[in-house]
């Protein structure tokens, strides 16, 4: 059920035509606010009141609605507003009153108007303890310093009065005691003389005024007849000249002193000033045992600093002046590898002891950081990157050598392949560098001729630069010959176990650097330079000359090529595309080129669609030399071939490597007569097939 | 042929010393340089 509630009835006071005016403006204005709050301010001017009640048919005056607000005033109130006159109810009927909302603890006014921050009272100022003076900063640093002579003095008179101030304090502590226990001991004797007792013997056991434990001296009894050890258990330590005092323990009381063996009384201590007395007649009376007073310390001198004791510098006794350097080096190499407390890696030196070692973990993580880079690296960036060493700091350089040493003592996981002054180390699962055209081992058996020819080379390092003309072969494989020209460029081994060593070629002309591997010479095969695969095939063709210069760096070299126009020829390739097959292609270079090395078509026309030879047959040198005098000679003039010198030796080094002497060696020195030198012609060979075994 | 220089068990202990004292690792030529020029000659 749904009520409505009406207006609530107000009463009205004034005269009639007054409360009848008051009824029809409260009509009015409860109109107006029909949709207010009841206790909200409904405002109307009293104007325009008037105006309405007179369009309604009320003709009044604003005095009249003014008067009659006054003598209603619990219903109307009168406000004035700009110079204008309002009359103000409610809809409930009463007038409006002010009110001042409680908003101190909505959530507004907390968070808005905080509390002022309570003024702290003032805390006292707090005694800092003064802290004893052996622990100062300052007082411990100058204790290192000798003190002079005054700070001495002044140290040493007040020890000496802090002494003596106690020792008068322990002087007169102990007269109190003995005052104390005479008279008491003078009224016990009193008491027993009235009643005719004798005094009870003492308790030795009883704790004694003033005893304090003291270090016991020993007593020997000498002369005994039988070995009779007397202990004193009290500490005898200060008598007191008072023998008539019984108050005191006496340790060998019942004894009469005659019976007692002299006793010799060894002070334990040489500062217990300590004295015995033993009465003659009398049982031992031993006054209470007061400390004796404190010796005077004597004034804290400091001992003088410890002088650092170094070994004596042992001088060299050998006068080395007449020797070179080398031999000197050479004599020091000698002596101190063989010495376990040193530390060598190439020509650096140190005590083993001094250089940092280095955990299972770091030797892991320097050996998967170079198989996560898939090349060689220098000592450098292990150090730099794995170790986090920085560059320029002081322990950088000692950082580089625990490297070199601790990784050379790794023989089953890290391979030296660096040079002194870059020292690559290599793992054994990475990647061969270079050709995988042919093995290593091949490629060795086929330099295997250098063994000879560069047995009486220069000096490593002792050339700063080789010209060399690029043969097919090793443009092929991307090689190098390691002979007495490249010997006398390239670094010998740092190690004495070193096999190869991993370079750097820079290529200026083409802003590139090649990681180049040199394998050394073995007894049985010959050393070669290969990884330049790319770099041929990007920049040369074979028989382009090539230039190697070194650095100051023995381990970076520069690589350049006579450049020139562009040209263009019909060169020589080996097709790997389907079988084997060597092929003439239009081919287009921008090097220097020394012509007689220049496999082209138009030298050697019947090279096209040959196939390389079996890998049996290029094993004998002379076999590849016969066939290529079937691949290049000319059969106009007789049975066999005839073909010049550096044609032959342009195209023999198509399927293998041959030198100059080698081949110059197997042409002049064939037993079997198959190869001949032409008597007509320069420098032309000839050779009947058939005839070589 | 020259003969070949012997050094004595003096100058490896001058040279071991050397070692010890230094925080950095020295070169063959340091070594050589420091026999040739020991303090007490220097």
């Amino acid at each position: 059920m749904v009520t409505e509630a009406g207006p609530t009835p107000i009463e009205f006071s004034g005269t009639e035509p007054q409360r009848r005016l008051a009824a029809r403006a409260a009509d009015l204005l409860r109109g107006r606010g029909r949709f207010m709050a009841s206790d909200a301010a409904i405002r109307v001017s009293v104007a325009s009141l008037v105006e309405v009640l007179g369009a309604t048919g009320d003709q009044t005056s604003e005095a009249d609605v003014v008067a009659m607000i006054g003598a209603n005033a619990e219903v109307f109130a009168l406000e004035q507003v700009d110079g204008q006159q309002l009359i103000v109810t409610t809809r409930s009927g009463h007038a409006p009153v002010a009110r001042s909302p409680q908003r101190e603890h909505d959530f507004q006014s907390r968070f808005t108007s905080p509390r002022p921050k309570p003024a702290a009272p003032v805390e006292p100022i707090r005694e800092r303890p003064r802290v004893d003076p052996s622990w100062a900063t300052l007082a411990a640093s100058l204790g290192d310093l000798p003190p002079d002579e005054e700070e001495e003095r002044a140290a040493a008179e007040e020890a000496a009065e802090a002494a003596r101030t106690a020792a008068e304090d322990a002087a007169a502590r102990v007269a109190a005691q003995l005052a104390a226990a005479a008279a008491a001991a003078e009224e016990q004797a009193a008491r027993h003389a009235a009643a005719g007792t004798t005094p009870p013997t003492p308790d030795f056991a009883a704790p004694r005024l003033g005893t304090v434990p003291a270090p016991q001296p020993e007593i020997v009894v000498e002369e005994a007849p039988a070995p009779i050890e007397e202990d004193v258990p009290a500490a005898p330590a200060v008598l007191v000249e008072e023998p008539e005092v019984p108050a005191v323990a006496a340790p060998v009381a019942p004894r009469p002193v005659e019976e007692l063996p002299p006793v010799e009384v060894v002070p334990v201590e040489d500062d217990l000033e300590a004295d015995v007395i033993v009465a003659d007649e009398e049982p031992a009376v031993v006054a209470p045992v007061v400390p004796a007073p404190a010796p005077v310390p004597a004034p804290a001198v400091p001992a003088p600093r410890p002088t650092p004791v170094r070994p004596a510098l042992v001088l060299p006794t050998t006068d080395v002046s007449a020797f070179d350097d080398a031999a000197i080096a050479a004599a020091v190499g000698e002596r101190l590898r063989a010495d376990a407390r040193v530390a060598h890696f190439g020509n650096q030196w140190m005590a083993e002891d001094r250089v940092p070692r280095f955990s299972r973990g770091d030797l892991r993580r320097m050996k998967d950081y170079i198989q996560e880079q898939e090349q060689p690296l220098t000592d450098e960036v292990l150090a730099q990157d794995v170790l986090g060493g920085r560059p320029g700091t002081p322990d950088f350089d000692l950082l580089r050598f625990a490297v070199n040493f601790r990784l050379s003592r790794e023989h089953r996981d890290f391979d030296f392949v660096g040079t002194n002054d870059q020292r690559f180390w290599s793992t054994s699962s990475l990647p061969q560098i270079g050709t995988t055209r042919r093995k290593p081992n091949e490629l060795g058996t086929d330099y295997r001729f250098l063994l000879e020819e560069a047995a009486s080379a220069a000096a490593p390092r002792s050339s700063k630069a080789v010209d060399h003309v690029l043969t097919f072969f090793e443009y092929y494989h991307g090689l190098l010959p390691y002979d007495a020209e490249l010997q006398a460029l390239l670094p010998a081994p740092l190690l004495p176990d070193q096999r190869s060593v991993v370079l750097t070629f820079e290529t200026p002309q083409s802003y590139t650097t090649y990681l180049v591997e040199l394998r050394y010479p073995t007894p049985n095969r010959g050393g070669y330079v290969l990884g330049l695969d790319d770099f041929y095939a990007e920049n040369l063709v074979p028989g382009a000359l090539l230039s190697i210069t070194a650095t100051e760096n023995d381990g970076h070299y520069r690589a350049e090529y006579l450049p020139v126009g562009n040209q263009s020829a019909r060169l020589l390739e080996l097709d790997e595309r389907r079988a084997l097959r060597y092929v003439f292609r239009p081919t287009t270079y921008a090097c220097g080129v020394a012509d007689e090395m220049l496999i082209s078509e138009e030298r050697f026309p019947r090279l096209g669609s040959e196939r390389p030879l079996d890998e049996k047959l290029r094993r004998r040198p002379e076999s590849v030399v016969a066939a290529t005098f079937e691949r290049i000679g000319d059969q106009s003039d007789g049975p066999g071939y005839l073909a010049p010198f550096q044609d032959l030796f342009a195209a023999v080094n198509i399927e293998r490597p041959f030198s100059e002497a080698v081949l110059r060696a197997i042409l002049d020195n064939d037993e079997t007569g198959a190869f001949a030198k032409d008597p007509d012609r320069e420098d032309a060979y000839t050779y009947v097939p058939g005839s070589p075994s | 042929m020259s003969v070949p220089i012997k050094l004595s068990d003096e100058d490896i202990a001058y040279l071991l010393s050397l070692l010890r004292n230094s925080s950095q690792p020295l070169t063959t030529q340091a070594l050589v340089d420091a026999l040739r020029n020991p303090p007490s000659r220097s």
